[in-house]
């Protein structure tokens, strides 16, 4: 998909395990795995906004659109 | 996929299967009810030919006391063929109110069953209306021309027709809402 989950990279910038940010942003750990592999269809507003406030960061820094034609010449 | 709106989700079932559990359970019991007794007061009047040469003739207002077996077990048959597909119903009605009871709520299981309900229910109301004359026909078939009684519907049977149909339309567009609370399952 075009759009890349950067989840993993900040969590790992942060220091955090996804258990401690899937209880702090209260869902499910199983949730935080699906969404870091980017497994999910879409992710709410609130649940965006409580990753940005646990983490420290911006949207942007979680979630990146790349093309097509980018990917795969990376 | 196992998300966790799927949770969320699960919990807004198991609500809304607390708030209309009372209603499942009615609706449950009624249907088992009224098959009980459907089956009971007609099996009572085709227990024996004297009943049905009895209950028929006042029915059909005439006197059916030559009545030949033939006529009977013709009747009885059809009688049994309809009364089956009223407990098919039946059983339908008890399984889908029963995934209801269990939070399944915006299932493909239960859609599927309120699709076989509503069909189910258009074939029952479609043998009434042919079983009724046939009925009529295999009891009167002995009598003259005159006495014989080949039609016989009742503008109710319109209204069970659409309503029947009404279940299918509403199973149809309960599949869309599945669709759309899986793919709702999918955004975290």
């Amino acid at each position: 998909m075009a759009i890349i989950v950067n989840l993993d990279v900040m969590l790992a910038k942060r220091k955090m395990r996804s258990k401690e940010l899937a209880e702090r942003i209260g869902i499910t750990e199983q949730n935080v795995s699906l969404l870091k592999s980017g497994k999910v269809k879409g992710v709410r507003f609130d649940t965006l906004e409580k990753i940005c406030e646990v983490l420290q960061c911006q949207p942007g820094d979680i979630l990146e659109y790349r093309s097509e034609a980018m990917a795969s010449s990376t | 996929m196992g998300l966790a709106p799927a949770s969320t989700m699960q919990a807004g079932n198991n609500e809304l299967s607390r708030r209309v559990a009372p209603l499942c359970h009615a609706i449950r019991w009624s249907a088992l009810v009224w098959i009980i007794w459907a089956s009971v007061g007609t099996l009572s009047v085709f227990g024996s030919p004297a009943r049905v040469v009895e209950h028929y003739g006042r029915v059909l207002n005439v006197d059916l006391t030559s009545l030949p077996t033939s006529g009977y077990a013709m009747a009885l048959i059809i009688i049994l063929v309809d009364l089956a597909i009223a407990w098919l119903i039946v059983v339908y009605i008890w399984r889908l109110f029963g995934h209801y009871l269990r939070g399944e709520i915006f299932t493909v299981a239960a859609v599927q069953e309120m699709w076989r309900g509503g069909w189910t229910g258009v074939a029952a109301v479609g043998a009434d209306m042919i079983a009724r004359p046939l009925v009529a026909y295999a009891l009167t078939q002995h009598l003259g021309e005159s006495q014989r009684h080949h039609f016989w519907t009742v503008p109710n049977d319109l209204l069970h027709l659409l309503l029947a149909l009404f279940i299918v339309a509403l199973a149809h567009i309960l599949k869309a809402g599945v669709a759309i609370a899986d793919e709702n399952r999918q955004i975290v």
